[in-house]
């Protein structure tokens, strides 16, 4: 009993923010469960076993919500990290000035808020006065719908995130390359080796750590994009743009159907945890720690 | 001294294309907030400096409203700063620097939730909320937002770096527990308390779903979900724009003070040693 006082102030110490988590976030996450296996009524809450989740399997569109979302997770991430890598490499023998600035740069777009980069490649994709169809008219070719085609508004949402949203990676990938010992280039450069086998022998398998937590991390959250899609075109048009995450929202705050809501966010959840654990897995697996 | 080689000189040249192409909507946005909505909508865009006018702010301004959302949104944000700053750092201090039994098992517990967002828990979140009969009040929008995964950890990193024996020696001097930590830890914790308070209020400053969800009346929005409501309106874009402007204002206000701590917040967590 005497031992357990001594832990008291530990476990005061992380009391308020232990109660807030757990109300706020994990209470959620099994109110969610509990809420997929359920459906109300105006009588109140029901039990329906797994009719909210038999009743999505055989939807159309939410297979085609997850093939969507998939597309724009796996184009965001593997071409967001080919320009981050890039980007990286082309700073990193800059002088530490000349670097502040760019990363100030590349990194400001990451840190506005998504409402306003919305409005403003919302003008850029305008059809009628919007910049690109200026310069495309310019250039004598047709105007395009970035927003409005069913076939390039995905697209169009995919560009804007791969321009704004790379800042964080981009720094993460800087500051790990100017961890990597400086012998092992002059090493490699005694050796005779170029620039390019200096970047794909050397540099990549140092940044191998970093770059397996950016996959992750990258995929996690654009599995779970909503507000661009919500803000740029509400899933249109022809739900051509409704990733998952716009999908949930819409039945839950459209439909009011919280029952098939909450379903298709723990088959979120679960397939974000598995893609999580099988990306960890299998680039790590040569890792030594 | 380093020499100004071709691929130097090229990879300078690429670089700055990129972050100007970056870089020019936002300023677009700056100037055009300046000028009638007609040059807004103009092609070839409108960037000579002439005609400038304060008229969208003007319009801004006296609507009651705007100011309605700043008080809002200032209050979220700080809210969430004060919140990170205070209770994140006390639980970090405790996994920094105390043994209890679960501690491990707590940890990742609270790590394992970086992986989710509001986007998968929106909807119990929200009947949550609204069962406790805080929809559309000030406690369900700041509640939810207090504490952060994130925060703890960055302050269990730093704290863990603070030798034992000052506190050890603090508690031969008979300091109490509260007192170690408010007058010993915190003070040396200082830098990284810097981080988890700019991110805090960065991050809820710029947050847009959950404000959208816990808000029902007009009055009770953030300006991120008033801009939001207004652009979708299609409204008056000069207005718009003023509104963005605005807005940003204190995102480049902390970004321009305080960049050296943005670089060390998020590289902390990712790159090892």
């Amino acid at each position: 009993m005497s031992r357990f006082r001594t832990y008291i102030p530990a476990y005061l110490f992380l009391l308020p923010s232990c109660l807030l988590f757990f109300c706020f976030m994990f209470l959620p996450i099994f109110k969610g469960v509990q809420l997929s296996f359920q459906k109300w009524t105006v009588a109140g809450y029901e039990w329906v076993g797994l009719a909210n989740y038999q009743k999505i399997f055989a939807d159309a569109s939410f297979w085609k919500s997850l093939y969507i979302t998939g597309v724009y997770a796996l184009a965001t991430v593997a071409l967001g990290l080919f320009i981050s890598l890039l980007v990286a490499f082309l700073i990193d023998p800059l002088s530490s000035k000349v670097q502040g600035f760019f990363k100030a740069a590349f990194y400001l777009p990451s840190v506005a808020p998504i409402v306003i980069v919305s409005i403003l490649w919302g003008w850029l994709y305008n059809p009628s006065f919007g910049l690109f169809n200026y310069i495309l008219d310019k250039f004598h070719f047709e105007p395009v719908l970035w927003l409005g085609d069913p076939n390039i508004a995905l697209i169009s949402i995919m560009i804007m995130t791969l321009a704004v949203g790379q800042g964080p990676n981009i720094l993460i990938l800087a500051a790990s390359l100017g961890g990597v010992p400086k012998d092992y280039q002059e090493a490699a450069r005694i050796d005779g080796a170029n620039l390019i086998q200096e970047i794909v022998y050397i540099k990549i398998p140092m940044l191998k750590p970093t770059l397996t937590y950016l996959v992750v991390v990258n995929t996690v959250g654009s599995f779970q994009v909503f507000a661009p899609i919500y803000l740029m075109t509400s899933g249109g048009p022809n739900g051509s743009t409704k990733t998952i995450g716009f999908l949930i929202y819409e039945n839950a705050f459209k439909k009011f159907d919280f029952g098939v809501a909450s379903a298709q966010a723990v088959i979120l959840l679960i397939l974000v945890m598995i893609i999580a654990v099988i990306q960890f897995r299998s680039m790590s697996s040569d890792l030594e720690y | 001294m380093r020499k100004f080689n071709l691929p130097t000189i090229a990879s300078v040249l690429l670089l700055t294309i990129w972050a100007l192409l970056l870089l020019f909507p936002f300023y677009w946005m700056f100037l055009n907030a300046f000028k009638p909505t007609t040059s807004v909508i103009q092609t070839p865009p409108d960037l000579s400096w002439v005609n400038l006018t304060i008229g969208n702010f003007k319009k801004l301004t006296l609507e009651p409203i705007s100011w309605a959302w700043t008080f809002n949104s200032f209050l979220v944000a700080i809210s969430g700063m004060i919140g990170n700053v205070i209770l994140c750092s006390m639980a970090g201090y405790a996994f920094a620097k105390k043994k209890f039994p679960g501690k491990r098992l707590i940890f990742w517990f609270i790590i394992s939730i970086m992986m989710t967002s509001t986007q998968v828990i929106m909807v119990p979140l929200f009947i949550l909320i609204r069962d406790m009969g805080l929809l559309n009040t000030y406690f369900g929008l700041i509640l939810p937002i207090l504490v952060s995964p994130f925060a703890v950890f960055l302050t269990k990193q730093f704290m863990q770096t603070i030798p034992g024996e000052l506190i050890s020696s603090a508690k031969m001097d008979g300091c109490s527990e509260w007192r170690i930590f408010y007058s010993i830890i915190l003070p040396i914790s200082k830098p990284v308390l810097a981080i988890v308070a700019i991110f805090g209020f960065i991050t809820q400053w710029n947050d847009f779903l959950w404000p959208l969800l816990a808000t029902e009346s007009r009055d009770m929005r953030t300006l991120q979900v008033g801009l939001a409501s207004m652009q979708l309106q299609n409204v008056d874009y000069g207005l718009v724009l003023a509104g963005s402007v605005w807005t940003m204002i204190p995102v480049i206000v902390l970004f321009v003070s305080f960049q050296r701590f943005f670089v060390r917040g998020i590289t902390i967590g990712a790159v090892k040693g």
